[in-house]
């Protein structure tokens, strides 16, 4: 391929300074945001399990979000290694 | 529990639904998230939680990168609703226009299922497209009734205003803004309207500049709710709490700037209305502004 088209070169796919962050926390928690001690304990005080049944409690979703994001190789588009959870560009 | 029994589900349920909780709700709104689950069966709905449930995804991010992510993160989400052999209701906007988006389109496109099927095998799962995505706002007004809200429910005694959210404007003919409306209208005194209530909230906008998010849209939306002088600002969407909590921190440590407007979601009105009393969905819990106003007028109110 590189004897047919020289010229080409890794691209760099250009996120946003604010969707870096948000994204290594999709892939390592399935979510957004954490749980904290603080969230379990108000989450008991109204009447709900400390964690909810979202990934939080099953982390195989997670598993399976990273299986998924390999298998559509956009962690080498975005330049991001999942198992260091570090981005290959700045 | 409050001195009044909750209302009594005396209707036989044929709505059977799997609410999604989203990233937000879950962790920075137990107050809604559980005044969801108590009051919707009170009122006849089947509800039970998608579970390992991961972000809907932000269909705003990622059809920009690869739409291919964006279809398949958010099939893995709809298909465990649909191995409960139930709907998916969602109660934010942002989560609810990604998977309704998302359902829609590999309803209607086989090609693009078949490709998202070849990604979900890989992970040992499989979406065979064959469930309804509903928002809260559509399982109340229409499934629960407005009628029935207007005529069987009390009214919770107080003045608010209203923040829809864009994401509220997916239909053309706007009916979820209007059910909003209209459900919000039938659980308090009265819904005050201004000028910005259609105006975002900035969450999308605080991706690229958090300044002009904060400045040029959350406070601009502060400053007109707080100029009404109601006792809240209503709201449904979880992305937009989640700015508008960010935007208080932000303002409040930059210039000093306070809002001091409870932020509520639909729920707790019909929540407090249908008889649970404030602690029974922890009400008080996590809040950007003290909600004992509220709770002194309902429960003076009831007395």
């Amino acid at each position: 391929m590189n004897e047919l088209f020289p010229w080409r070169r890794p691209v760099k796919v250009p996120l946003p300074p604010g969707v870096k962050p948000q994204l290594i926390r999709h892939f390592s928690i399935g979510l957004l945001y954490p749980i904290t001690e603080e969230t379990k304990q108000c989450r008991e005080q109204a009447g709900l399990s400390p964690v909810p049944p979202t990934a939080h409690m099953y982390p195989e979703a997670v598993e399976d979000i990273r299986t998924l994001i390999r298998a559509m190789k956009v962690d080498k588009k975005i330049g991001l290694d999942l198992d260091t959870m570090e981005y290959r560009f700045s | 529990m409050n001195e009044k029994e909750p209302v009594a589900n005396t209707e036989t349920s044929t709505s059977r639904y799997a609410f999604f909780l989203g990233c937000v709700m879950p962790v920075k709104m137990p107050w809604a998230e559980s005044a969801i689950m108590k009051t919707l069966p009170r009122l006849g709905v089947d509800l039970t939680y998608v579970t390992k449930s991961t972000c809907c995804p932000r269909a705003g991010v990622w059809i920009s990168v690869d739409k291919r992510v964006w279809l398949t993160l958010a099939s893995y989400n709809l298909l465990q609703a649909e191995q409960a052999g139930r709907d998916l209701m969602a109660s934010c906007n942002g989560c609810y226009v990604t998977l309704y988006e998302a359902n829609k389109l590999l309803k209607e496109d086989p090609e693009e299922l078949r490709m998202v099927n070849e990604y979900l095998q890989e992970a040992h799962n499989h979406y065979n497209a064959s469930i309804r995505v509903r928002h809260l706002l559509e399982v109340l007004y229409e499934e629960v009734g407005i009628e029935r809200i207007k005529t069987e429910l009390p009214k919770v005694p107080i003045r608010v205003a209203l923040h829809p959210g864009c994401h509220m404007r997916i239909f053309e003919d706007g009916r979820l803004v209007r059910y909003f409306t209209e459900l919000t209208g039938a659980l308090v005194n009265e819904v005050v309207p201004y000028e910005l209530e259609q105006m975002c909230c900035g969450l999308q906008a605080n991706l690229a500049d958090r300044e002009f998010a904060t400045y040029e849209r959350a406070k601009q939306k502060f400053d007109a709710i707080k100029a009404l002088g109601v006792d809240a600002l209503v709201i449904v969407c979880s992305g937009c709490y989640d700015q508008f909590e960010r935007g208080i921190k932000i303002l409040e440590k930059e210039i000093g700037y306070k809002f001091d407007i409870p932020i509520i979601h639909l729920a707790e009105l019909l929540a407090l209305s249908v008889g649970f009393a404030p602690d029974d969905f922890g009400m008080r819990l996590l809040r950007t502004a003290s909600v004992e106003p509220i709770i002194e007028k309902w429960e003076n109110r009831t007395r």
